[in-house]
């Protein structure tokens, strides 16, 4: 056997105590597609970025061509003939897709920039690889899969060995999507070896020659393509032990407190995933878990539920009663919604505000906190100072801001905010994600506990999180809602492949095309 | 929208705590000591003597009852357009139009001084808070376009200045002009029911100076411990929480501004009943900017602001006395005023001279 173009071996990367690659070995032969397949935070990219020089490993060798290489920084790995794509694309908007391509090295003459030169050897490139591309076009003018294409170009003018793709699919629509593929047939064909970052099991299956499945930071199956199946991977990617978990026993339903009909919406903002007809409904005494792969429509599902994202059609009514025209997430706090956010910085807290000022929103409404037009700011402090310390959050100085704290006890406080009002309805977006494990452990109590009295939404991207908790399992893919079940229902296989969009009855590819 | 982002960096900055109060008081006097400094190696290269200068300064300013009254004759539109400004910042808005909003409050507070009859004692209380209302609607247009329409309310409020100094001089022009002034264009006097008394046994030192330091009080506790207040602070602090939250994000914005532009227009108000006892073009020395300089001193504080106009007060009313006895350009404040201003602005400075410190320290 040849000696593989790239092989690592041992390595290993911990962020604090947290373990994202452990112990990782790998090899990726000269010439092929190799395509490593993982849930989010199953380590992908924390190792493609060792690869691509942008953070060393703490433990482990990297060989190319059989010689330990040390990749200090992207610059180093470059002129070891490794370049990456990255998923969001590090592109300037203004400049022309011959600009972007070249900024790296541009061609000069007497230190001024040589824009013909520079389309030209653009157009050549373009010709050589196949990635068809307009070299004079502003880039904020192309579509997003030629702005792919230029991001590709842009690591191919630095003439590589080995291209790293990672998620390189995720923005594409199915057209871009085929297309790519074929790109990268292509550009296998010309001698190049590409890795190729997914969780899209379809396209692994019809691209990839060997490859690589991770699982929370360790490889759990290598393997070429030939002696594999859509369902293996899945199983790989998901796990066993996952079903092996204890369930918590069920608790006796209640009213049904939410019902979606057919919700339908239209991606607003740039990236947000279209609804397509999705229908939910939610029980006092239930979880109700929301899985699919990020950026399958989750995200806009709980928007619409938490009155931030106005659908386009459809209804949507608490306890029977249709409040869809009167969506805002002000009416949806009155009916009794807490909504543990997908970005606690972004949306969960004001971090440059103190932490009283954080803990007290939405109890300012009312006694004791609120009294009349004012706040009793002796009440406050006593209350903030109770969900302080009974969420046991660290350090609880109520007048340092929110922004000081950790991630967990941001989360924390979080938690405590919203759960404090006795909400009939939560909706807990990714409620551990950056959280340490003993503060996962406390909010999975907190949310099997408060199940009792209310239905709880929980999105995330942790299968495990989903499957540990949920009372009921909807899948998304592409905005759709693929299947509903109890979790003993779903088999990781099962789960993994509707997850990917594939019917695992019928065994093929369900609704994918549209878009 | 640096500066607005440094200054509202302080969520709730000066709400009582004597600890907090020095810490939000650091800045400004670091600030100023490195102001003079550079002021001072400035006159030093010029052959002044500065501490001739600044002699002169205080001399000037708090040295006579006549230094005292001009002292606080200029405080009192400046502890306004510092609470004005300081009031957008709360709910990160950057009220760029004040003066704007001030000239239609000067132009409207003198309309109703000269135009309407009303006792004594109620007439300038009515043309004032008239002169309040007309800066109020010229905020609430930016505020509506920043709403509904996304547009930047920095751009549209400052613009609108030019577009208040046309209307109100137009329409004083063709109706109001008091035709004794060939020269100036001002509009006729005011009534004597409408005049805002002084108070001071010299100058001219209007009631509103009290009105001023109520107002600057006033507001602080409102922000701090009002539910609309703590509401629009939260606005200001990160909209997308506030919002999420159920906080109505674009009411509390509009109604910040529109306050802020109603504290504009007693601003201008209280300049033609008081100072000038009618409405003269061009009335407004730049209260508008100086509102920027007052707030970025007062560090986010309201009650802050009444220090901070104080102090500029003083340098303004002092720096003729620079002028007169020493013949040294009354610039030379605006240069200290300029670099104090630099120097509040520099957020990172009081680490630098920290290190600075313990560096020192270390030998």
């Amino acid at each position: 056997m040849a000696t593989p173009i790239i092989e690592l071996v041992g390595v290993t990367k911990r962020f604090g105590t947290f373990v994202a690659n452990d112990s990782i070995d790998l090899r990726v032969n000269a010439g092929e597609i190799h395509a490593i397949v993982g849930e989010n935070g199953a380590g992908k990219s924390t190792l493609m970025k060792a690869l691509s020089g942008l953070q060393m490993p703490d433990e482990g060798q990297i060989l190319l061509r059989g010689t330990e290489v040390v990749l200090r920084n992207p610059d180093v790995a470059m002129s070891q003939g490794i370049a990456m794509v990255h998923q969001h694309f590090s592109l300037v908007e203004s400049l022309s897709v011959a600009e972007n391509v070249v900024i790296s090295n541009p061609p000069r003459r007497a230190g001024l920039f040589q824009r013909r030169m520079a389309e030209k050897q653009v157009a050549a490139l373009a010709e050589t690889y196949g990635l068809a591309v307009n070299p004079r076009q502003r880039l904020g003018e192309c579509r997003v899969g030629v702005q792919q294409r230029v991001e590709i170009l842009k690591a191919l003018y630095r003439n590589p060995d080995v291209l790293i793709l990672d998620e390189p699919t995720a923005v594409l629509t199915p057209q871009e999507t085929q297309s790519l593929l074929g790109q990268l047939r292509h550009l296998k064909a010309r001698g190049k070896t590409i890795i190729f970052i997914t969780h899209k099991l379809k396209e692994v299956m019809a691209l990839a020659d060997r490859v690589t499945v991770m699982r929370a930071g360790r490889v759990t199956l290598g393997v070429e393509i030939g002696e594999t199946s859509p369902s293996h991977l899945a199983t790989a990617m998901v796990g066993h032990e996952v079903l092996a978990g204890r369930r918590p026993e069920a608790v006796p339903l209640g009213d049904e407190l939410v019902r979606l009909e057919n919700i339908c919406s239209a991606p607003d903002t740039e990236g947000a995933t279209r609804l397509d007809d999705v229908s939910i409904a939610l029980r006092q005494g239930e979880i109700v878990g929301i899985a699919g792969v990020e950026g399958n429509g989750q995200s806009e599902l709980i928007e619409v539920i938490a009155g931030m994202r106005r659908p386009r059609s459809g209804r949507l009514s608490l306890r029977g009663r249709d409040v869809t025209t009167r969506l805002s997430p002000a009416t949806m706090r009155r009916h009794g919604v807490a909504h543990i956010p997908e970005d606690r910085i972004a949306t969960g807290l004001a971090t440059p505000a103190p932490l009283l000022d954080n803990l007290i929103m939405g109890a300012h409404r009312t006694a004791p906190v609120g009294s009349g037009a004012w706040l009793d700011m002796a009440a406050a402090r006593t209350y903030a100072a109770s969900l302080v310390q009974s969420f046991d959050v660290r350090p609880g100085n109520l007048a340092a801001p929110a922004g000081s704290l950790s991630g967990g006890n941001m989360q924390k406080a979080i938690f405590a905010r919203e759960l404090s009002s006795d909400p009939e309805i939560i909706i807990a977006a990714h409620p551990t994600r950056g959280v340490d494990i003993g503060a996962a452990e406390f909010i999975y109590e907190q949310l099997l506990e408060r199940r009792r009295q209310a239905g709880i939404i929980l999105i995330s991207s942790d299968l495990d999180e989903i499957l540990r908790l949920s009372d009921r399992i909807v899948v998304m893919y592409h905005g759709r809602i693929m299947a509903e079940a109890a979790p003993h229902e779903l088999t990781p296989e099962k789960l993994g492949l509707l997850m990917a969009g594939i019917t695992p009855d019928a065994g093929r590819v369900d609704r994918s095309g549209k878009q | 929208m640096t500066m607005q982002s440094t200054i509202e960096g302080g969520g709730s900055i000066g709400s009582g705590h004597p600890a907090r109060a020095w810490a939000a008081l650091q800045m400004p006097l670091i600030a100023t000591v490195a102001g003079l400094a550079v002021t001072t190696v400035l006159l030093l290269t010029m052959g002044v003597n500065p501490l001739d200068v600044y002699a002169a300064l205080l001399r000037g300013a708090l040295g006579s009852l006549y230094g005292i009254s001009s002292t606080l004759r200029w405080a009192t539109p400046l502890i306004l357009a510092g609470v004005a400004v300081t009031v957008g910042f709360k709910a990160g808005l950057f009220n760029a139009g004040l003066s704007g909003q001030i000239y239609l409050g000067g132009f409207v507070g003198s309309l109703i001084g000269f135009g309407v009859l009303l006792p004594a004692g109620l007439h300038p209380v009515v043309a004032i808070l008239g002169g309040g209302l007309a800066g109020a609607f010229w905020a609430l247009i930016p505020a509506l376009l920043r709403r509904y329409l996304g547009a930047s309310e920095i751009v549209t409020s400052l613009m609108l200045w030019y577009v208040a100094i046309g209307i109100s001089d137009f329409l004083v022009r063709q109706f109001f002009r008091d035709p004794t002034s060939a020269a100036f264009l001002m509009s006729v006097k005011v009534a004597p029911s409408a005049i805002l008394p002084s108070f001071f046994p010299v100058g001219n030192v209007s009631l509103m100076l009290f009105a001023a330091v109520a107002l600057a009080l006033l507001m602080s506790r409102l922000m701090a411990n009002a539910k609309i207040g703590y509401e629009i602070r939260m606005t200001g602090a990160n909209p997308a929480f506030a919002h999420y939250a159920g906080v109505p994000t674009g009411k509390r914005m509009i109604l910040a501004f529109c306050a802020s532009g109603f504290i504009a227009g007693m601003i201008g108000a209280s300049e033609s009943l008081g100072i000038n006892q009618r409405f003269v073009s061009q009335f407004d020395p730049g209260f508008g900017f100086d509102g920027f300089l007052v707030a970025l001193l007062a560090n986010g504080s309201l009650a802050g602001c009444i220090p901070a106009g104080l102090f500029l007060g003083i340098l303004k009313a002092g720096g003729m006395e620079i002028e007169r006895t020493l013949g040294v350009s009354k610039s030379i404040i605006w240069i200290l005023q300029g670099s104090i201003i630099l120097f509040v602005s520099a957020y990172n400075l009081r680490s630098y001279l920290r290190r600075f410190v313990a560096a020192l320290k270390r030998r």
